[in-house]
């Protein structure tokens, strides 16, 4: 399968030789949802910043549809539309001026900005919304927007971090909707979230980070299986396993 | 863990250790530490305030005012209607009543265990406004004493007779400031801060037209009327929210004063909305490489910089028109298009630290030149209006449109330095 991101032998960290995630490699096939699964601290969000660009590897490279951020750093940022855990949105724009923004950044024109906008703004519940500041909104209005703007293009790789913190169900529903026309569409996606029984039903594969190592990865039955759990196994029994054998556990 | 046990618990959290003696709260010690880490974290914008010359044009206005006070004075009719100054100006230093709490969000979480102590914090919060309100209305009076004076007729008051009835009614007008909060019923709320206006009012302008116990009456009317109030409205025990949303206010307010010299990240809610202008960025072609005009042009015009510019233009502009010396116009003119730069130079760092833009599929370091651009517009457009009001105020049109070239040329030069600059964190230049 043609890929469109490839994590290969991923070393980095905050700080020189110090390295919170040690020799990470994963592929996210087109049209394929890979789900990045681990306990708070295991590596999950600074693999993200590797892979988005804002850390420089120690070692390893990544590749966003063929190319590197240093061979071709327009290319390899247009290939790519990232959701955020917590909303990040500039206080001085209203939710449809946070779109238009993006429309011009990924070259939509005028009339497809405004038929996608209207289109995402109804989907997510926002047209009444739509003049409004980010400072207005609540998190979970703030969190539909991050996502709104990251739908308005068709990006090659979605790359969402927890897309679920904050929505109420019928946004949930919305984004699923969402995520499975775009993956429909030959569109990408690494998602990392908590919310395991939601992403069993929609990921095709998995990569589940322990302490900065990847400790399985594959299909859920291939995953399954290096956990050494029977067939009927699900997801979260997995998990408990390969990452639930440190510290904690029960009272 | 006891009840004792889990209060203090709930006390301690980071850096409140200083504050918790012998498992209680000390709400004193709580007190100073806010108070002095507010005036930590407010220093280096103050230092920059002075450096940005405002201490020196402060002080030079300080030393001019007291003599152009004196001349005033000097030539001041007898019939002059003083009480048309003098009961506004007490009215403010009576009816404003601000109360620094300097209360957080995290507070409902870690102070609420201790909520009974809290009564004691305010009242140390209530002791240092009482202490800088008295002072400011001891100031407002000795300011309009010699007016006063000057003005009134021989039946004169004695000053420590309105000293009295000022402090009277400041400690009334306090003491329903620190209660309003407390109603639950935001029309009760709203009722008691007009009432204390009233108050404010009504003993200032008897003071100063019928005297002492005329004030002193009034003082106590409103104080009566506003007891009725605090006893008949349904009184919550701390408002936390409203305590945390008032002092929010208040810091927004210094760091908006603040932000007229300098940068100041931690101001929130300082964005205008002022929809007909930011349309101006809507014009732009639509494509990717105005996408960083389109931000910044937004960001521009719905923040600081762009007030402080059209503040400075309007008052060098009526400056212009009452000097009439060419040399003191032209000064004004660059003094307008430097004060003006130097917040236009802020712009490029609004976006600085923006995951986005650096994200964004742009070209390495088209963020800081759109910047750049739009403090070199925004300072043309300025000298071009400054440079009318010149020629209107009667300077020769050559000197004008000089005026004009030369401050074109700077905000050329501004933009481009604004548009190359990379500060040393600066991800723009990725």
């Amino acid at each position: 399968m043609e890929s469109v991101l490839t994590v290969e032998g991923l070393y980095g960290g905050y700080l020189y030789r110090k390295p919170v995630i040690r020799n990470i490699s994963f592929a996210v096939g087109k049209g394929e949802m890979v789900g990045l699964v681990g306990l708070n601290g295991a590596g999950k969000s600074t693999t993200i910043k590797h892979i988005l660009g804002l850390m420089t590897p120690e070692q390893g490279e990544i590749r966003v549809n063929g190319t590197t951020l240093e061979e071709n750093p327009e290319g390899y940022r247009r290939s790519l539309a990232f959701v955020p855990e917590s909303p990040e949105l500039y206080e001085e724009l209203t939710i449809r001026e946070h779109l238009e923004l993006t429309a011009r950044v990924y070259g939509l024109d005028r009339g497809e900005f405004a038929a996608r906008s209207e289109e995402l703004l109804k989907l997510f519940r926002m047209t009444e919304k739509a003049g409004s500041f980010s400072r207005h909104l609540s998190k979970g209005m703030r969190q539909k927007v991050m996502l709104m703007n990251a739908f308005l293009i068709q990006a090659p790789l979605y790359i969402i971090d927890e897309p679920f913190l904050g929505l109420d169900p019928l946004g949930i529903r919305s984004l699923l909707e969402l995520m499975a026309a775009f993956k429909a569409k030959g569109c990408s996606f690494l998602i990392s979230s908590h919310i395991l029984s939601t992403i069993e039903k929609y990921c095709d594969r998995y990569v589940v980070l322990d302490r900065g190592e990847t400790a399985a990865r594959g299909t859920l039955a291939e995953i399954r299986a290096q956990a050494g759990l029977p067939g009927d196994a699900g997801l979260d029994d997995v998990f408990f396993r390969l990452a639930g054998s440190g510290e904690g556990g029960g009272l | 863990m006891s009840a004792r046990e889990n209060r203090t618990g709930g006390v301690r959290g980071p850096g409140r250790q200083a504050s918790v003696s012998g498992g209680g709260l000390d709400t004193a010690a709580l007190y100073r530490e806010r108070r002095a880490r507010w005036r930590r974290k407010t220093f280096p914008y103050w230092r920059d305030v002075f450096r940005s010359g405002a201490g020196m044009l402060s002080a030079l206005a300080l030393l001019t005012a007291g003599p152009a006070y004196t001349w005033a004075l000097d030539r001041l009719p007898a019939d002059f209607p003083y009480r048309w100054i003098a009961a506004p100006a007490l009215m403010l230093a009576i009816g404003l009543s601000p109360i620094r709490t300097f209360l957080e969000s995290a507070d409902r979480v870690f102070l609420l265990p201790a909520e009974q102590a809290m009564a004691g914090y305010l009242r140390h919060a209530l002791r240092a406004a009482a202490i800088r309100q008295a002072l400011v209305v001891l100031a407002a009076l000795i300011l309009l004493w010699p007016l006063y004076l000057r003005a009134a007729g021989p039946d004169r008051l004695a000053f420590a007779a309105a000293l009295a009835a000022a402090a009277a009614a400041k400690a009334a007008a306090l003491a329903a400031a620190a209660g309003q909060p407390r109603l639950t019923r935001p029309a009760f709320a709203g009722l008691a801060a007009a009432l204390r206006w009233a108050l404010a009012a009504a003993a200032s302008a008897a003071l100063w037209r019928y005297g002492l116990a005329a004030s002193l009456a009034a003082t106590a009317a409103g104080a009566a009327a506003l007891a009725a109030l605090f006893a008949a409205g349904r009184k919550q025990r701390f408002p936390w929210e409203r305590l945390i949303a008032q002092e929010k206010r208040q810091a927004a307010r210094h760091y908006n004063f603040l932000s007229w010299f300098t940068d100041v990240p931690e101001l929130a809610g300082g964005v205008r909305r002022r929809t007909l202008l930011a349309r101006l960025a809507d014009r732009y072609p639509f494509r990717r490489d105005s996408a960083p005009l389109y931000l910044f042009t937004k960001t521009y015009l719905r923040h600081e910089p762009f007030s402080m510019s059209v503040r400075v233009t309007v008052l060098m502009a009526l400056l212009i028109l009452l000097f009439r010396q060419p040399y003191a116009q032209m000064v004004l003119f660059a003094l307008a298009l430097l004060l003006s730069g130097l917040q236009a130079a802020s712009l490029a760092r609004y976006h600085r630290y923006s995951s986005w833009l650096y994200l964004y599929p742009l070209a390495p370091g088209a963020p800081r030149q759109a910047a750049g651009r739009i403090a070199a517009s925004a300072l043309t457009a300025q000298a071009l209006v400054l440079a009318l009001v010149l020629a209107a105020a009667g300077l020769a049109w050559p000197l004008a449109a000089a005026c004009f070239c030369g401050g074109a040329a700077y905000a050329a030069a501004v933009g481009l330095v604004q548009g190359r600059k990379r500060p040393r964190d600066d991800r723009f230049a990725a």
